[in-house]
């Protein structure tokens, strides 16, 4: 509600993406404030809780700057970032190592949402904790793919649109993510069930 | 129960709420405008490109201009080396020469034959020719070989007369007579001197004066101007220097070398010196004379060569007698092919003009071109009537210089063949396609007047080698490398659309240019050259297809004007179902609002956020909506 009480009318994305694009610095931290919020929580889903999501927020918006000379404006600003974003994110894990379960507990809590009781909050902190570690056991492709079709609730088109692929590519990505996450929580519980060597 | 685990799971992710707190926003903010600034102050990437693609060009054309001037001075050297080095003679079945047909060498070439059961093996520059019991040589060095029974046995040794010598009429000891019988002396008629011999073996080599080693045998050796010598196995004689051009005015001239050359009373006249005599051109058959050059064409018909070994063949004149005989030549397996035209320029005006005719770089034909040449040298001349039968075979065949012609213009795949193993035969011009034409001969020009000699029929004038100019590229490959460019180089893009436009405005592909020279001109804010684009878009054949992208673009442009929100109203009127709808619709509910009609904006707000509640423009959508909630 705070843009509300603005006294002047609030600069349209594509202004703001015109005027940065031209060396507006102004302009370009008027994107950033926008859209910085959004694109982190789209990396903490693409790449997990860790501390490397500044470094990836970091880079998309440098991305962007350098891309913005080239944005011809035939999609909106959000999707030119998101796609930005969605191409950083896989970058980055495909250079990274794989993690298993070394999440930052404080950095897990700070993904719970609202006030909920100990319990819950324990609870849920598990289940991300849990999903993040499996996640990171499967392909940085598919798993962009089933975060952005399962998680962000995308459809087709779009997750497609964003991943510069199909939609029966995604389709297929996501469907084979979530026969790999079923497999590896069935193992995991498996594992934890002491029914495995 | 796994897949209701992972539905909680994903739930539960997608529940997270992930804050990027105040103090990693700032830190990330300002780490974000050093780079840019650090960015912005670089030159741009585009600039860094094309500056290390002209350098890897540059390289590259370096390399290139260095590996070609490595190549030309290796290839000169190549041909210098093969200018002084003796090439090895290929076996040639060995041939008497006929009376009157003419064995030549190129200069550094090889040719070896067989006159008056001598085997002659010359050097070039140079020539040899049978006149009756004579034989005239001109060459830089030759080698001799008459052994008895004709020479054809190379391993006998018997010692040789000199029949000019004293012993002369006596066979030499050990050898019948009827051998001596068979094979009577023979005269070699050189430049300066003149050899006799019966049977010997001997080299001459004749530079700057003439050297005469005798290896087997004996002849005798008269020198121009000086008394008869022997010269037996072992030994070596010399005549003086030859003459310089300067010091040598033409035959017949005052105070010429004629005069003393006339008063060796035993020596024949130096038909090398003295050419064919004139009278013979004179005499020339008219069927001879189209593909002859006038009489005052050879040079060496009114002045004798006087001038060093190596420019004695172009100034010289080769003797009577009609390219008929068979001629076994040898010819270099390796050689320039300009080394090849320089030599056949050398030898008169009828090589000159073989060597005009002939392909500049195709080796076959300039293979071909040492018997050509031959024939042709000795088509310049007169056949002797007595050797008219003998040359009825290029004669039936055509004129003689018609298998010039075509020995030198253009080589069959035979004799190419022949060419490249060594040795050609002056018989295979008739087999040469065109040798038979009684077109060119019909044709052939008047007596007398200039030789001109034309390609073969179906052969193009012009080098087979020349590179056929680059087929344009159509305007759908053009407008393809242009919308590449789009990304990469706005101006580069720019300028091959409108390229394109201006040399295809009727191409279907001229109407996507025009909206993306428009697209471009716009995202430059040019906002005349976008309306003139569109402008030129709308008179296309083509622009039906893009009406919607050029009316929404036009709308675009229409932003900071009055009538973007009619053209908006407008567009969502005229394309209900546009993909673009949702930005349109943001954008006329925006545009109200900042016109200050809130009131007409907020339904339009509320449409936007209930059809397009992620729309590319929500975000500015919800601002708004809440700036003018806010002003009610």
């Amino acid at each position: 509600m705070t843009v509300a009480l603005r006294r002047t009318p609030p600069a349209l994305d594509a202004e703001l993406a015109a005027a940065a694009a031209i060396g507006d610095a102004d302009a370009f931290g008027e994107l950033y404030a926008r859209y910085a919020d959004r694109v982190f929580a789209r990396i903490t889903h693409l790449v997990g809780p860790g501390s490397d999501r500044e470094d990836v927020l970091q880079q998309v918006f440098l991305e962007l700057h350098r891309a913005l000379p080239r944005f011809r404006g035939d999609a909106a600003i959000s999707t030119f970032l998101y796609r930005i974003t969605i191409n950083v994110a896989c970058d980055h894990l495909r250079r990274r190592k794989r993690r298993a379960g070394d999440h930052d507990p404080a950095a897990l809590d700070a993904l719970i949402d609202g006030e909920p009781t100990p319990e819950d909050r324990a609870r849920r902190r598990q289940q991300l904790a849990q999903v993040f570690v499996l996640l990171e056991q499967i392909k940085p492709a598919k798993r962009v793919a089933f975060v952005l079709v399962a998680v962000e609730g995308l459809s087709l088109a779009e997750a497609a649109e964003l991943i510069g692929a199909s939609p029966d590519a995604v389709k297929q990505r996501v469907l084979h993510a979530r026969r790999e996450l079923l497999a590896l929580l069935a193992a995991s519980e498996r594992i934890a069930a002491g029914r495995l060597p | 129960m796994s897949a209701q685990r992972l539905d909680e799971l994903v739930s539960a992710l997608a529940a997270a709420r992930p804050v990027l707190d105040d103090v990693a926003r700032a830190r990330v903010g300002a780490v974000i405008q050093a780079a840019c600034r650090a960015d912005d102050a670089a030159p741009p990437r585009s600039t860094r490109r094309r500056w290390a693609i002209a350098t890897a060009a540059a390289a590259a054309a370096a390399a290139a201009v260095l590996i070609v001037v490595f190549v030309v001075f290796a290839s000169r050297d190549r041909a210098r080396h093969q200018l002084v080095v003796v090439e090895p003679i290929a076996p040639a079945p060995i041939g008497e020469l006929p009376d009157g047909a003419l064995l030549s060498a190129r200069r550094g070439a090889t040719v070896h034959g067989r006159i008056h059961g001598a085997s002659l093996t010359l050097y070039g520059p140079g020539w040899a020719a049978r006149r009756a019991d004579k034989i005239v040589v001109d060459a830089d060095a030759f080698v001799v070989d008459r052994s008895a029974g004709g020479g054809a046995d190379p391993g006998s040794d018997a010692p040789g007369s000199a029949p000019g010598s004293g012993a002369s009429s006596d066979p030499p000891a050990g050898k019948p007579p009827a051998a001596a019988a068979a094979s009577p002396p023979i005269e070699l008629q050189l430049r300066t001197a003149t050899i006799h011999v019966q049977f010997a073996t001997f080299s001459v080599y004749d530079s700057r004066g003439l050297q005469v080693t005798v290896l087997r045998g004996e002849i005798v050796l008269a020198c121009r101007g000086a008394a008869k010598q022997k010269v037996t196995a072992g030994r070596s004689a010399t005549c003086g220097p030859v003459q310089t051009a300067a010091a040598s005015p033409p035959a017949g001239a005052p105070g010429g070398d004629a005069a003393p050359a006339a008063t060796q009373s035993d020596a024949a006249p130096n038909p090398v010196a003295a050419g064919p005599p004139p009278q013979d051109l004179a005499s020339a058959p008219p069927q001879h004379s189209p593909q002859t050059a006038p009489p005052q064409a050879p040079p060496s018909a009114a002045s004798p060569p006087t001038g060093s070994p190596a420019d004695r063949p172009a100034a010289a004149s080769p003797p009577t007698g009609a390219a008929t005989g068979r001629l076994v030549t040898t010819s270099p397996p390796t050689g320039s092919p300009a080394d090849r035209l320089a030599t056949s320029r050398s030898t008169g005006a009828a090589a000159g003009r073989l060597a005009a005719a002939s392909p500049p770089s195709g080796s076959p034909a300039d293979r071909a071109g040492q018997p050509g040449r031959s024939a042709a040298m000795a088509a310049t001349a007169t056949p002797r009537p007595a050797s008219r039968p003998a040359a009825s075979k290029a004669d039936r065949a055509g004129s003689p210089a018609s298998a010039g012609h075509a020995a030198g213009g253009r080589a069959p795949r035979g004799a190419d063949r022949a060419g490249h193993a060594g040795s050609v035969t002056v018989d295979d011009v008739s087999q040469f396609p065109f040798a038979a034409n009684s077109d060119a001969e019909a044709s052939a020009p008047a007596p007398g007047s200039r030789i001109a000699v034309t390609p073969p029929p179906g052969e193009p004038a012009a080098p087979a080698a020349l590179a056929e100019p680059a087929a344009p590229a159509t305007p759908a490959e053009r407008y393809a490398a242009a919308e590449r460019l789009i990304a990469k180089d706005a101006g580069a893009a720019r300028a091959a659309l409108r390229a394109l436009v201006a040399e295809a405005p009727g191409a279907p592909e001229a109407a996507p240019a025009l909206l993306d020279l428009a697209r471009l001109a716009a995202a430059a804010g040019d906002e005349v050259a976008a309306q003139a684009a569109l402008a030129q878009l709308s008179a296309h054949p083509g622009a039906a297809a893009l009406a919607m992208p050029a009316a929404y673009l036009r709308c675009t442009l229409e932003r900071t004007g009055g009538g973007y929100r009619t053209c908006l109203a407008a567009f969502r009127a005229a394309f209900p179902d546009s993909p673009r709808d949702a930005e349109v619709l943001a954008g006329l509910a925006i545009a109200t609002a900042r016109d200050g009609d809130c009131a007409a904006a907020l339904p339009l707000f509320a449409e936007s956020i209930r059809r397009y509640p992620k729309g590319p423009s929500a975000t500015d959508v919800r601002a708004w909506r809440a700036y003018c909630e806010a002003g009610k």
